[in-house]
């Protein structure tokens, strides 16, 4: 997908429709998007972003490392790759009527939800490798975050791997045999981050 | 299970399922299971009324003498997602009547 493609979610929505209407404030009310689990995940994202976004436009960031190239770009790729309701994750229930599950898109929103509370942390990628949809099949979880340059990576990454095990866990029914996490950029002060934690 | 078991029984109501689902613990969102062309008149009610909860609800659907109960659902990330999702089973299971053929699917989209 290049830069100019229309990232559309399952729903119909796009990455970009959901971005403006971020920007908008929410305004009007669009009941398709404020009742669409796949577009409330991509909303959350996607503020998660900006914020980040306007933190670093307000610094002078002359005497900081830029980020990559097309970072910001590569990130709301990712937002619309995971939100997309995905592989479906069964959950265990004794009646054989019933048939539980869970969307890979929850799991990943879950993933970037508490991966970005790691402070100085912000996730980029997460990938569930393995046969999720049969239970107790080994998955391996795999994590590409960026973290604040002057914070120490190996604290950050195990509080992190903590998080997401804790998480995982709690909320599906997945063997995860290994969580792998890769710091991939280093990124400047965070004002706003800072705040929120 | 016969067919006159199957007229008898009540028959079961939207309004009710979706709010015996929202009471659960832990249950923060009730989402429309999927679009489908069943539910563009609730969409445009919707989008006309700016009332989502023309949407958000339980759907009931009849095909083949099988009956299906399908929800699909927001969890609050401070409760268990697997226990949450079974106790909604669990009630919408409490409500089908004896001899109806039925199905319960309940899917978790959102953890927030």
């Amino acid at each position: 997908m290049n830069d100019s493609e229309p990232r559309t979610l399952d729903c119909g929505k796009t990455v970009e429709e959901l971005s403006d209407y971020l920007a908008a404030g929410r305004t009007p009310f669009d009941p398709r998007i404020e009742t669409c689990p796949e577009c409330l995940n991509a909303l959350q994202g996607l503020t998660r972003v900006s914020q980040l976004f306007h933190s670093l436009i307000q610094q002078d960031v002359a005497d900081l490392p830029a980020p990559r190239e097309n970072w910001f770009q590569d990130i709301m790729t990712n937002i619309h790759r995971e939100v997309r309701a995905g592989r479906s994750l069964p959950l265990p229930h004794p009646d054989n009527r019933v048939n539980l599950s869970l969307t890979e898109g929850a799991v990943l929103a879950l993933i970037r939800t508490v991966g970005d509370t790691v402070p100085g942390m912000l996730i980029g990628t997460s990938h569930l490798e393995g046969n999720v949809e049969e239970l107790g099949a080994p998955i391996d979880v795999s994590v590409a975050a960026s973290i604040l340059w002057n914070q120490p990576i190996p604290d950050a990454a195990h509080t992190l791997r903590a998080l997401i095990s804790n998480a995982l866990t709690k909320h599906t029914a997945l063997n995860i045999t290994s969580i792998n996490i890769t710091i991939e950029d280093l990124h400047e002060d965070m004002a706003n981050k800072d705040m929120e934690n | 299970m016969s067919a006159n078991v199957n007229e008898d029984a009540q028959p079961l109501d939207e309004d009710v399922l979706t709010a015996l689902v929202v009471a659960v613990h832990g249950v923060s969102d009730v989402f429309p299971p999927a679009l489908s062309l069943a539910q563009v008149s609730y969409m445009l009610t919707a989008v006309v009324t700016g009332d989502p909860e023309r949407l958000d609800r339980v759907h009931v659907s009849s095909a083949g003498g099988t009956t299906t109960v399908a929800v699909r659902l927001g969890t609050s990330i401070d409760a268990a997602t697997p226990n949450t999702a079974k106790q909604v089973a669990d009630v919408l299971l409490a409500q089908i009547p004896d001899g109806l053929d039925a199905t319960v699917t309940v899917q978790v989209s959102r953890i927030a």
